[in-house]
C-alpha cells in the first residue's frame, strides 16, 4: 500500500506542462505550482498517463531543441 | 511548524478547511534558484581543459597501460570525428559496447565530443537485454563489436586511432544536452533508461567539497561502467586532472582491488555498502592507503564502519545517498569512527535540494518521516521513450523556481531540524540487493514469461550472513520447471544481479482487493513453499546464450603478470664507468607484486600457451587441462584440491555438503559471494583463480582444474599491452619511471639485451637466499592476515606495537636469530649492498634528506638493535638520519659495500654516492642494508619510496612520511603439529660429497658456479609444470632432489625454501625482515619416474605452503635437532627461485635498475639460486642458475658437477615424464664420497683458536688436522680451570634456570639455545674479563671443556660482547 499521492489508482489527477514542454502528473487536490499550466483536466491516473504518452514526444527540454 | 532546513520557510498556513486543496506556500526566497556557474559546463570541455593544462599527466591506468591526458583527448577526438562522419548528431545516443578499459573511456569521451550521449552496454548482460536497451535508446551508432540483434542500418565503429581529429567546438554541445543514459530496473518489466545531462555530472562533481576533486586524487574504478557511480570514478578524475585506475572487467575482485590500490597508490574509491561490508569482513587490507572512501547504494552498517576505521584510522569515510535520477549523490555524510546505529545519509551537496514531504506534499515536522523529493543540478531529463513514467516521477516543483521539477525518490527519510537526514525505508516494493536497485516487478515479469509459471512474487530477504538476496515464489502452471531451467530462462533477459537466489513453489499468492500482489502480506506471512528441484548437470557458463556475444575485441585490461625482464646479474666491471647502467632490459618498475596467476581474462591464458611454444611437450597442442595425460598420482592430488574447494564453497554459501559438480550459482551464489569465494580460496590454497574462472567453471571440480592454471603461472606472463613503460604512475606532471620529462618512454632494449648478462663470468650477487622465492604453492605467497595486516604493529617484524618505558620492543624470532648470527661474526653475510648507476644530475642534499624520509616511513629502518643482558632488544627511534657519504671514484664507492653495521649505534641503512672524476655526470649510489631490517622483498618498496621522496625534495614538495604498517610476523605456532609430524625422523644432515679436509665449522666465504638454460628449455619446463599442475619451483625442486639423491644424499631429501612471509598485497609496501624459511621434504624411494616425483613434490610443497605461518625458528625449537657448529639447522641445501621484482631508482631524469653486489659471504652451505627471465612479450627467455657454495665445505669440482647435473636433468625432464628420474642425472664420478656434515659430537677443543672465521651457528674451527674426528691432546686439568668451571657452572645454572649444572652436562641438552649461549658468554665476559663468545659454547658445550678453553685465552680488559667484530677479511672477490 502506498500513501504516495502520485500512486493512487483511484484518485483524480491533472496533467501539467511547463515552458519546456515537460509534462507532470499532478494530484488534482493539490495546488498547481507556479510555472505549470494544466493541459489535461481532472481525469483518472490511467487516462492521464495515456495522455502523456501520446503528447509528450521529446524528452529534451524545448529550449535545447531550438 | 519548524522550518525545513532544506526547503524554504513556508508561511504559517491556517489549517485548510476540509475538502479544500492543501496549499503549500513557499516563500519568495526559495524561488530564486540558480544553477551554480561551475555546473554549467560540458564534461568533455573540462577534460579538454585538463588536457591543455597538463597534457603529460597520466589520466588512465589499465593493466600496464598508461594513457596521458593529451593522448586520451587526441584519440577521443579522432573517434569523435568518425562518429560525426558516420552520421551521429548532437543530442543523439551512442551505444558503447566495451568492457571497462582504456578503449571504453576513449569511446565515452569521443561520444561526448561528438555532441552525443553515451549508453554503456555491459558485454556481460544478456544479449536480449542489451538489444532492448539499444532499441529504447534509438541509438545512432555502436562503438565496439556489433550487437547481434542491432539494426543493420546503425553504424558500428571500433575504437581505433585512425583519422583526423574533430576540431574543438565543432559541435556546440550545451550543458543541458544529454551526456549519458543509465538503465535501471523498471517495475513493469522493462528497464528504464535515465537520461542525464552534462550539468548533472559536472554539477555533482565541480564546486563540491565533499570529496577532493584535484589532480592529486587517484581513483580506482570498480563500479559497473553502466552505472552512475562510474561517472564519479571516471569523470571525478578526468575533469580535474586526477588519475583513474581501471579495475579489469565488470565484477569486482577484492584481491585485484587490493593490489591495484597498493600498486597505484589509489587515494579515493567508491564502494557499494555490501561490497564494503565484505571487504571489511574478509579483506580489510584492500583499503590500506586509501584517503577517501565513499560508500553508497544501501544503508551503511555502523559495525563495519567502526571496524574499517579502527583498522585504517586515517581513512575518511563518507556515507553517500542518491538515486541515479539525481546523479550519484544527493546527500553525503562523513562517518566518525564511533558510528553507532543507523548511519545518517547527511546533508545535500552543493547545487542540490531535498524536501521531505507528507502525502499532501507539505514539509513534515521535525522528527517525522516523509518521502524524499529532490531537485537541483543533478536532475535527469527523464526516462527514455517513457514519457508516462517520467511524468509520474519527475513532477512539478511547488518549492523551486517556476516550472521547476522535483524527482520523487520513493525513499522514506526522517527529517530533523538540526541533524542530518536518516534513511528509513522505501515507500514501494523497490529493493536494493548488493547495491543494485531492483524492482521486484521486473523480475516477476521475467518469471511469468516462462510458460510453466502462472504467477510470481519476488521479495528480498536476508541470508545467514545478513546479506540481501532475492527469493522467488511461484504459482506454477502445470508441472513446475526445475530451478536450473527457470534460472536459465530469466537469465536471458535479466542481469545476473537480478536473478533470484532461490525458487520455491506455493499454492497461491496473497492479493489485494484490486487483484494486485499484496506484498505486505507476503512479507508478513511468508508462505509455506516447496523449493524447486535444483539443478541438472552444472552449466558450463553463466550465460550460455551469450557465448556468441562475447566481444572479440580482447580488452587490454589483463592483469599484469610479473613484468618482463629480470635484470642481469652484472658485475661492476673493473674498467666500468660509473653512471652506465647495464646494457640490457632495465628492471620493471618497483613494487609490483602479482596477486593472482594469469589474468582473470581467460582468453589471455590461451594466448600465452600458443605463443610460448608450450605445446612442444605434448606435441599435439591438445588442451593441457583435459586431464587425459594426468598420471594417477596427479589425480589423487586433484581430488584433494577439489575436496578443499568443495569445503570453501560450503563455507561461503552456508551449505553443509557441496559436491564436486555443484554449480556455485545454482546453490545461491551471487557476485558478492564470488568475491568472498576468491578471498577464501586464496587464504586456504594460496591461489585465486580470478573472477572469470568462477563464472566459467562454477563447480568445485571445474575450479580445482583451473587452480593449477593459476599456480602454474611461474609460467609465461600475459603479453603486456603495448604502451608506455610499466612503471606505476606518479603524481600527474611528474614523469613516471622509465620515461623522460616529456612523457616519452625511454628506449627499452628488447629481449635480446638479455644476452648482455654474462652468466659465465663471475658475477656480483647479493645474499641470494633472501631474494624473493617462488613459493611452492604458487607464484606468490600470501597468508590471510589474522585480523588484517594493518592491525599489526608499527615496528617491523615485532609483535608488540608499543615500546616499553625504555623505548624497547621485542623482536621477532627470525630477527633475533639474525641478530645473533651477526653477533657471532658471520662476516658480511648479513649485509645487502645494492648498487644503482646512472647518468644525470643528482642532488646529494636532497638524496640525504630523502633517506631520512624513507626511514620515517619504515620502522625497521629506525630501529636500533641492542643487547640487554645478552638478549637482543629493538629500540624504535622516532627519526633517524642515515648517512650518505659522497666519494669520488668507483673504488671508493664499492669499498662502502664492506661496511659492517653496529646495529646498536646506527641505522641499518647507509648510502654512498659516487661520482666519476672523469665524467661528472656519471653517478652511482650504493645502499648497504642489514638483513635484520630488510629482506629481498623490501627492496622494491624501499627504493620506490626513496625515489619518490627524492623527487619531492627536489621539487620542494613535502615528501610522504606516512608510516607504512608492517605485516604480522610468522610467529604462529598453530601449524607446529604439522611440522612435527612431517619432519619426524629427519635425517641428521644431508650426505653430500664434501671436502674431506673441511673444518667442523666452515666459514662463510663462498664461490659460485653459473649455468644457463635457454629459452626453449625454459618453455618446455613450464609446459611440463602445467601438464602436471606444478609450478616452475616445483619442477626445479624435483630436479634438484633427484640430483642430490644421485650425489649420495639418499632417498629422504630435505631442502630449505625462503618465502616472503607477507600477507596481503598491501604488505608489499613494507620494509622489514619477514622472510621465513620452509623445510621441504620429499621421498625418492621406489625409483620414481619424473611424473611420480613431480607429483610427490607438488603434494609436499603445497602442504608446506599451507603451513608457512609457522616460523622456521619455531620449527627448529620444536624439533630441537643437535646443533652443528657452522651449519644451518635442519637444512643443508637451500633452493630459491628469484622472481623479477627488482627495485628501480627513479630519478627525475634517469632511472637506475638495481644491481646486487656480491659480498663473498654466504649464509648457507649450499644454495641453488634460480632466476627465471622473460622477454618483453612475456615469453620465457631462459633460466639462470647460480650454485653458491662455501669453500670450506665443498670443492669446486662438486659444485661444478652439481650445476651441470642440475642443468642436464632439467633439460631432460620434459622429454619423457615416464622415465625413472634418477636415471636422468649424470653420474657423479670422481667426486669425494658423500658424507654427512660433521656429526654432533664435538671435538676436544684444547687448542682451538679463540676466534675462527665464524659460522652461522658459531663454533671455533679446530686445528686442521685433516681428520675431523680426532682431537688434539688435552692439557692437564688445572685448579684454576676448576674454580673457573665452578663459576661458569653457576652462570649456566642461572641462565638456564636450573638448581645446579654438572661439569659434563651438555649445555644444549640442558635447554640451552643460541640466544642463551650469547647471554652466558656475555656474563662470563663481564664477570671473568675473558673474551668469551657464544661460539665457545658450541665448541665446548660442557662446563669443564668451556672452562679449559677459556683458560687458554689471554685475559682482556673488560669488554662487552664484541659488537664490532674483528677486522673483516677483505672481500677479495667484490669485483668479479
Amino acid at each position: 500500500m502506498s500513501t504516495n499521492p502520485f500512486e493512487d489508482d483511484d484518485a483524480s489527477y491533472l496533467v501539467l506542462a511547463n515552458d519546456e514542454d515537460q509534462h507532470s502528473l499532478w494530484p488534482a487536490e493539490i495546488a498547481v505550482p507556479d510555472g505549470w499550466r494544466i493541459v489535461l483536466a481532472a481525469s483518472s491516473r490511467a487516462d492521464c498517463l495515456a495522455y502523456v504518452e501520446r503528447n509528450w514526444t521529446d524528452l529534451r527540454p524545448a529550449s535545447l531543441r531550438r | 511548524m519548524t522550518p525545513h532546513p532544506t526547503s524554504p520557510e513556508p508561511a504559517t498556513a491556517a489549517e485548510p478547511a476540509p475538502g479544500t486543496a492543501a496549499e503549500p506556500v513557499p516563500t519568495a526566497a526559495s524561488r530564486r534558484e540558480s544553477v551554480p556557474a561551475t555546473a554549467e559546463r560540458c564534461v568533455h570541455d573540462l577534460v579538454a581543459e585538463q588536457a591543455a593544462r597538463r597534457p603529460d599527466a597520466v589520466a588512465l591506468v589499465s593493466g600496464t597501460e598508461r594513457i596521458r591526458y593529451a593522448e586520451l583527448d587526441d584519440r577521443a577526438s579522432r573517434l569523435a570525428a568518425r562518429l560525426t562522419g558516420a552520421g551521429v548528431r548532437r543530442g543523439e545516443l551512442v551505444a558503447v559496447h566495451l568492457p571497462r578499459g582504456t578503449d571504453l573511456v576513449v569511446a565515452l569521451l569521443a561520444t561526448l565530443q561528438a555532441g552525443a550521449g553515451y549508453l554503456v552496454l555491459d558485454p556481460e548482460l544478456p544479449a536480449e537485454r542489451r538489444a532492448a536497451m539499444a532499441a529504447t535508446a534509438r541509438i545512432a551508432a555502436v562503438v565496439g563489436p556489433p550487437l547481434s540483434t542491432s539494426d543493420p542500418a546503425v553504424p558500428v565503429l571500433d575504437v581505433g586511432a585512425a583519422g583526423a581529429p574533430l576540431p574543438r567546438g565543432a559541435v556546440p554541445t550545451r550543458p543541458g544536452d544529454v551526456a549519458c543514459v543509465m538503465f535501471t530496473s523498471g517495475s513493469t518489466g522493462r528497464p528504464k533508461g535515465v537520461a542525464a545531462p552534462h550539468r548533472a555530472i559536472v554539477g555533482t562533481l565541480a564546486g563540491q567539497d565533499y570529496l577532493p576533486f584535484r589532480p592529486d586524487t587517484r581513483w580506482l574504478s570498480v563500479a559497473p561502467p553502466s552505472w552512475d557511480a562510474f561517472a564519479l570514478e571516471l569523470w571525478g578524475a578526468l575533469c580535474f586532472g586526477g588519475v583513474c585506475v581501471l579495475h579489469p572487467g565488470t565484477r569486482a575482485d577484492p584481491l585485484v582491488m587490493a593490489r591495484l590500490v597498493a600498486e597505484h597508490r589509489v587515494t579515493a574509491m567508491y564502494l557499494s555498502a555490501s561490497l564494503f561490508n565484505l571487504v571489511v569482513d574478509e579483506y580489510p587490507a584492500a583499503l590500506a592507503g586509501l584517503r577517501e572512501l565513499v560508500v553508497g547504494g544501501e544503508p551503511l552498517s555502523a559495525r563495519h564502519v567502526r571496524r574499517a576505521l579502527a583498522a585504517h584510522p586515517d581513512l575518511v569515510l563518507r556515507n553517500g545517498y542518491g538515486p541515479v535520477e539525481e546523479m550519484i549523490f544527493l546527500t553525503t555524510q562523513v562517518v566518525p569512527a564511533d558510528a553507532a546505529g543507523p548511519v545518517p545519509i547527511g546533508r545535500p551537496i552543493a547545487g542540490k535540494r531535498v524536501h521531505v514531504l507528507d502525502p499532501l506534499l507539505r514539509p513534515v515536522a521535525d522528527g517525522d518521516v516523509g518521502e524524499l523529493y529532490a531537485a537541483g543540478v543533478g536532475t535527469a531529463l527523464g526516462y527514455l521513450a517513457a514519457p508516462g513514467a517520467t511524468a509520474e516521477r519527475f513532477v512539478a516543483d511547488p518549492y523551486g523556481p517556476p516550472g521547476g521539477r522535483l524527482y520523487r525518490t520513493g525513499d522514506l527519510v526522517r527529517w530533523h531540524a538540526t541533524a542530518p537526514l536518516e534513511y528509513v525505508g522505501r515507500a514501494d516494493a523497490q529493493v536494493k540487493v548488493r547495491g543494485y536497485r531492483i524492482e521486484p516487478g521486473e523480475v516477476e515479469a521475467a518469471l511469468t514469461s516462462h510458460p510453466a509459471v502462472r504467477r510470481a512474487a519476488v521479495v528480498a530477504d536476508t541470508d545467514h550472513r545478513g546479506e540481501r538476496r532475492l527469493v522467488a515464489y511461484l504459482v506454477p502452471d502445470g508441472t513446475p520447471p526445475s530451478a536450473a531451467a527457470l534460472r536459465a530462462h530469466v537469465a536471458t533477459t535479466l542481469p545476473d544481479f537480478m536473478l533470484p537466489a532461490s525458487y520455491a513453489v506455493v499454492d497461491e499468492l496473497p492479493l489485494t482487493a484490486s487483484g494486485k500482489l499484496d506484498r505486505a502480506a507476503l512479507r508478513a506471512h511468508p508462505p509455506t513453499a516447496t523449493p524447486l528441484p535444483s539443478t541438472g548437470p552444472a552449466t558450463a557458463g553463466r550465460h550460455p546464450a551469450n557465448e556468441a556475444e562475447r566481444p572479440t575485441v580482447r580488452p587490454a585490461t589483463a592483469i599484469p603478470i610479473p613484468p618482463a625482464g629480470a635484470p642481469p646479474i652484472v658485475a661492476p666491471s673493473p674498467a666500468g664507468v660509473l653512471g652506465t647502467p647495464p646494457a640490457s632490459e632495465p628492471a620493471s618498475a618497483a613494487g609490483y607484486v602479482p596477486a593472482t596467476g594469469p589474468a582473470s581474462d581467460d582468453e589471455s591464458t590461451s594466448d600465452v600457451e600458443s605463443t610460448s611454444g608450450v605445446g612442444s611437450g605434448s606435441g599435439t597442442g591438445t588442451d593441457p587441462y583435459d586431464g587425459s595425460d594426468r598420471p594417477a598420482a596427479g589425480a589423487a592430488t586433484a581430488a584433494a584440491v577439489t575436496a578443499a574447494v568443495c569445503g570453501v564453497f560450503g563455507e561461503v554459501l552456508g551449505i553443509a555438503a557441496v559436491g564436486p559438480d555443484d554449480d556455485f550459482f545454482a546453490l545461491g551464489g551471487d557476485s558478492l559471494s564470488v568475491a568472498r569465494l576468491l578471498i577464501r580460496l586464496d587464504a586456504t590454497l594460496g591461489v585465486s583463480p580470478g573472477v572469470r574462472a568462477v563464472f566459467e567453471a562454477p563447480t568445485p571440480a571445474g575450479l580445482a582444474a583451473r587452480l593449477p592454471d593459476a599456480a602454474g603461472a611461474a609460467a609465461p606472463p600475459v603479453p603486456a599491452a603495448s604502451g608506455p613503460s610499466p612503471a606505476p604512475p606518479d603524481a600527474p606532471g611528474v614523469p613516471a619511471a622509465g620515461e623522460d620529462a616529456a612523457g616519452v618512454p625511454t628506449a627499452r632494449p628488447d629481449g635480446s639485451g638479455m644476452a648482455a648478462a654474462r652468466p659465465d663470468a663471475a658475477s656480483t650477487r647479493a645474499d641470494a637466499a633472501t631474494a624473493r622465492a617462488d613459493a611452492p604453492g604458487g607464484p606468490t605467497v600470501r597468508r590471510q592476515a589474522r585480523g588484517g595486516p594493518t592491525a599489526g604493529p608499527d615496528v617491523a617484524g615485532t609483535v608488540a606495537a608499543q615500546p616499553d618505558s625504555a623505548g624497547l620492543v621485542p623482536m621477532s624470532a627470525a630477527q633475533r636469530r639474525l641478530w645473533f648470527l651477526d653477533q657471532v661474526d658471520a662476516g658480511l653475510a648479513y649485509t645487502m649492498p645494492i648498487l644503482f648507476r646512472w647518468r644525470g644530475p643528482v642532488d646529494a642534499a636532497a638524496l640525504r634528506a630523502a633517506l631520512a624520509d624513507v626511514a620515517a616511513r619504515h620502522a625497521s629502518l629506525r630501529t636500533r638493535y641492542v643487547a640487554v643482558d645478552g638478549e637482543p632488544r629493538a629500540r624504535l627511534l622516532p627519526a633517524v638520519r642515515p648517512v650518505l657519504d659522497e666519494v669520488v671514484g668507483e673504488q671508493a664507492t664499492l669499498a662502502a659495500a664492506r661496511h659492517r653495521f653496529d646495529l646498536a649505534a646506527e641505522p641499518p641503512i647507509r648510502a654512498t654516492l659516487g661520482t666519476d672524476p672523469a665524467d661528472p655526470d656519471a653517478h652511482a649510489l650504493l645502499l648497504v642494508l642489514h638483513h635484520v631490517a630488510v629482506d629481498g622483498w623490501s627492496l622494491p618498496p624501499l627504493v620506490r619510496d626513496l625515489s619518490a621522496a627524492y623527487r619531492d625534495r627536489l621539487a620542494g614538495r613535502e615528501p610522504d612520511r606516512t608510516r607504512v604498517p608492517a605485516p604480522a610476523p610468522a610467529d604462529g605456532t598453530a601449524g607446529l603439529g604439522y611440522w612435527r609430524e612431517r619432519l619426524r625422523g629427519l635425517p641428521d644432515g644431508m650426505a653430500l660429497p664434501r671436502r674431506p679436509d673441511r673444518p667442523a665449522a666452515p666459514g662463510p666465504d663462498a664461490d659460485t658456479v653459473l649455468r644457463r638454460l635457454p629459452a626453449g628449455c625454459h618453455a618446455e619446463l613450464t609446459g611440463l609444470g602445467r601438464r602436471y599442475g606444478a609450478t616452475l619451483f616445483m619442477v626445479l625442486h624435483t630436479a634438484l632432489a633427484a640430483v642430490l639423491s644421485a650425489a649420495g644424499a639418499g632417498d629422504d631429501i630435505v631442502l630449505g625454501a625462503p618465502v616472503a612471509g607477507r600477507d596481503g598485497p598491501a604488505a608489499g609496501d613494507a620494509v622489514g625482515f619477514f622472510v621465513n624459511l620452509l623445510v621441504l621434504r620429499t621421498e625418492l624411494a621406489g625409483a620414481p619416474t619424473v611424473a611420480d616425483l613431480l607429483a610427490r613434490v607438488r603434494e609436499a610443497d603445497l602442504a608446506a605452503f599451507t603451513h608457512q605461518d609457522v616460523g622456521f625458528d619455531a620449527v627448529v625449537a620444536e624439533l630441537n635437532p643437535p646443533r652443528r657448529p657452522g651449519h644451518h639447522p635442519l637444512v643443508d641445501v637451500v633452493l630459491a627461485l628469484q622472481n623479477n621484482d627488482r627495485a628501480v631508482l627513479a630519478l627525475p631524469d634517469a632511472t637506475a635498475p638495481m644491481e646486487v653486489v656480491r659480498t663473498g659471504a654466504a649464509r648457507f652451505g649450499l644454495l641453488v639460486d634460480v632466476t627465471d627471465e622473460y622477454g618483453p612479450d612475456g615469453a620465457p627467455a631462459g633460466i639462470a642458475i647460480t650454485v653458491e657454495y662455501r669453500r670450506d665445505e665443498y670443492d669446486a669440482a662438486f659444485a661444478t658437477w652439481l650445476a651441470d647435473a642440475l642443468t642436464a636433468t632439467l633439460a631432460a625432464l620434459p622429454a619423457d615424464p615416464t622415465a625413472r628420474i634418477v636415471a636422468l642425472v649424470p653420474d657423479p664420478a670422481g667426486l669425494p664420497p658423500a658424507v654427512p656434515p660433521l656429526p654432533a659430537v664435538r671435538p676436544e677443543a684444547g687448542e682451538a683458536s679463540a676466534l675462527s672465521s665464524g659460522g652461522p651457528e658459531g663454533g671455533a674451527a679446530p686445528p686442521s688436522t685433516g681428520d675431523t674426528g680426532s682431537a688434539p691432546a688435552m692439557p692437564a686439568a688445572e685448579p684454576h680451570s676448576t674454580e673457573l668451571a665452578g663459576r661458569i657452572a653457576a652462570i649456566w645454572a642461572d641462565v638456564l634456570g636450573l638448581d645446579a649444572v654438572g661439569p659434563d652436562d651438555d649445555f644444549f641438552a640442558l635447554g640451552g639455545n643460541s640466544l642463551r649461549a650469547v647471554r652466558v658468554a656475555a656474563r662470563i665476559a663481564t664477570a671473568e674479563r675473558l673474551p668469551a663468545t657464544a661460539q665457545h659454547l658450541f665448541t665446548a658445550p660442557t662446563v669443564t671443556r668451556l672452562a679449559r678453553l677459556l683458560a687458554t685465552l689471554p685475559a682482556e680488559p673488560a669488554a662487552p660482547i664484541p659488537r664490532r667484530p674483528r677486522v673483516p677479511r677483505p672481500a677479495a672477490r667484490a669485483r668479479e
